[in-house]
């Protein structure tokens, strides 16, 4: 009798953990996209549609684009992997309606990538030159490479990309090999961004008291024109200062964080923003997931300059200076001039 | 882990002279997860982890009806969505404190326990290629309902316990994060970003049947353990699920006076 009763008790638990478990299982409702290339494309369209911060700046009607684009996913079928590859460019093509640098569709065979927001304007940059005549012998602190230049009386540092990180005893450390040079010459060409800590890690002591450098705002609905309250973006006064000019030098490569440290630069103490207008990339990006497991990055927080002015489509330098010279930079010489220069006034 | 020894230490000071049980175990299985902050896609994987649970007979209580029990557990998981293109690290701790109440049928071996529970659930994740939004985690304070059976019998001169635990959140708090901040804005309102947490909208299940066999002079467990969480708001969802095979070694003792402690 026992024996049976426990032996019914055994069942009941079984059946009743079995039922519980089944239960939760049913109430998932996870993952209710279909992999397939219309799915995946509504999903991608959506994504932009609602997340997306830069259709102002950009002046593109995503409802168009839809009708051109949803028919031909419409019609699509995956069968080999060149489908892949197919669908791939189509939607690379549409994201690219955009010219945003930060659009981009990461796949595990090709990245997208948007071209025409640099396409058309001079490079200004020659490393051949840069690192021939000038950067020969130098010193790395971190992500910054620097050197003196002219007889060593004006500080060199050229700094590739804002993902490098450096902390800020490498750049006080920097700072204080130049202790003897006029000023400065920090070169952020060619640098196609990257952490923006380390663009307010770069800028800061140049700034003598907290400055308001700029603003942003991020989305907060699907709306096109739903965002956030305006914040500010401040410097806060580093308490080391560096009070001799710096003459800053930028081209159009010069993208995302470098066009946000060029722009926070031109609010700084005794400095000049030199050479190309910047790249843009005023958009801080996110990304999110397809259906198929593709990744897409987008611009989803809108950063503006201290005079509220979206700096999503680059920063005019305070001097435009375009190389032409085969053996010389013209920016880097420039930018040394206008040192000397600065002495004389005084 | 430590948290959970000094809080044993602090109850062993308290309660000179009762009964405690303490179980160390490991568990390891399939994990599922869905959270929507990160990633529209349901990720799927493993995990493993470790647990330490206590009970004990509250000193106070000569009728033996009443005992407490506690648990810190700590786990992680890799999960990968159907693709494999990406994957998605978590890191969960779980610390909780509650009562039973014992009903005996002595005649039978059986326990049934009903009683409160408090605890905190944390699981941070990471996604691996996410831009500007790598990190979330599910984050809640519940008090729960926790009830069980629990059947001890002897078959060959050895003891034997079969208990079925299940616990679900009553009511408490959550975290959900804003759906459009990037991780660092996450901390900005974050006090905007917690809210009234039930049944109705977090549904926190947590369930487990263990087997207790007395091996010469230990005693082991066996078992299977499941969870299942699901809450949402914002337009997002966030679910996880776990069934897991539990290992553990089990202590019952008395610091002092201690008498045949084996025997349930």
């Amino acid at each position: 009798m026992v024996r049976k009763w426990m032996v019914d008790s055994v069942k009941w638990i079984g059946n009743g953990l079995l039922a519980i478990g089944l239960l939760c299982g049913c109430t998932h409702e996870f993952d209710n996209h279909k992999n397939t290339p219309s799915e995946n494309f509504e999903a991608l369209w959506q994504i932009i549609d609602e997340k997306y911060c830069l259709f102002d700046d950009k002046q593109v009607d995503w409802d168009s684009v839809y009708a051109v684009y949803q028919p031909q996913f419409d019609t699509m079928k995956i069968v080999t992997f060149e489908d892949q590859y197919r669908m791939f460019d189509l939607m690379e093509e549409m994201l690219n309606t955009l010219e945003d640098g930060h659009v981009n569709l990461y796949t595990p065979f090709d990245v997208s990538v948007c071209s025409s927001w640099y396409e058309g304007y001079p490079t200004n940059f020659d490393s051949e030159i840069l690192t021939k005549y000038y950067l020969k012998d130098y010193r790395r602190a971190g992500g910054l490479n620097y050197c003196k230049i002219d007889g060593d009386s004006i500080g060199y540092v050229y700094y590739g990309s804002f993902s490098d990180s450096f902390s800020y005893l490498n750049w006080l450390m920097v700072m204080n090999y130049f202790a003897e040079c006029k000023g400065i010459v920090l070169d952020v060409r060619n640098n196609g961004g990257g952490s923006m800590e380390n663009a307010y890690r770069l800028a800061a002591p140049f700034f003598s008291k907290d400055t308001v450098v700029g603003y942003w705002q991020h989305k907060s609905g699907r709306e096109h024109d739903a965002f956030s309250e305006i914040e500010e973006m401040k410097l806060e006064d580093s308490k080391g200062n560096w009070m001799r000019p710096v003459v800053v030098l930028c081209n159009r490569h010069s993208y995302s964080a470098a066009n946000f440290f060029v722009s926070i630069m031109r609010y700084a103490d005794n400095c000049l923003v030199l050479g190309g207008k910047s790249g843009g990339g005023g958009g801080m990006p996110m990304s999110y997931e397809l259906p198929n497991g593709w990744m897409v990055r987008f611009s989803s927080v809108k950063m503006y300059d201290r005079d509220m002015q979206s700096i999503e489509n680059g920063v005019r330098p305070h001097l435009l200076v375009n190389q032409h010279s085969e053996d010389k930079d013209d920016l880097i010489e420039e930018a040394v001039d206008l040192i000397y220069s600065a002495y004389k006034k005084e | 882990m430590l948290l959970s020894v000094v809080c044993q230490v602090v109850a062993l000071a308290e309660n000179w002279g009762v009964e405690h049980e303490n179980l160390l175990s490991v568990r390891y299985g399939g994990m599922w997860m869905q959270d929507q902050y990160l990633s529209p896609l349901l990720y799927s994987g493993q995990q493993v982890g470790l647990s330490n649970e206590w009970w004990q007979e509250f000193r106070c209580d000569s009728t033996k009806h009443w005992e407490n029990v506690g648990k810190m557990d700590v786990g992680f998981g890799w999960m990968y969505n159907n693709m494999y293109t990406n994957l998605i690290y978590s890191l969960g701790l779980h610390g909780g404190w509650g009562a039973c109440y014992n009903w005996h049928f002595t005649d039978y071996g059986l326990r049934v326990k009903l009683g409160p529970y408090m605890d905190v659930d944390l699981m941070g994740k990471m996604h691996g290629s996410s831009v500007n939004k790598p990190y979330s985690m599910d984050l809640a304070v519940n008090l729960c309902a926790m009830g069980g059976l629990e059947w001890a019998f002897r078959a060959k001169k050895t003891s034997y316990r079969l208990r079925y635990m299940v616990r679900a959140n009553m009511i408490g708090m959550d975290y959900l994060p804003d759906y459009w901040h990037s991780y660092y804005e996450m901390g900005e309102g974050v006090l905007g970003d917690f809210r009234c947490a039930g049944m109705w909208n977090h549904r926190h299940l947590q369930h487990e049947l263990t087997f207790d066999m007395q091996l010469k002079r230990s005693t082991w467990r066996v078992g299977i353990a499941h969870e299942y969480l699901e809450y949402g708001e914002k337009g997002m969802m966030f679910s996880r699920e776990m069934v897991s095979a539990v290992v553990g070694c089990v202590w019952q003792y008395r610091v002092r006076g201690a008498k045949d402690l084996t025997v349930w």
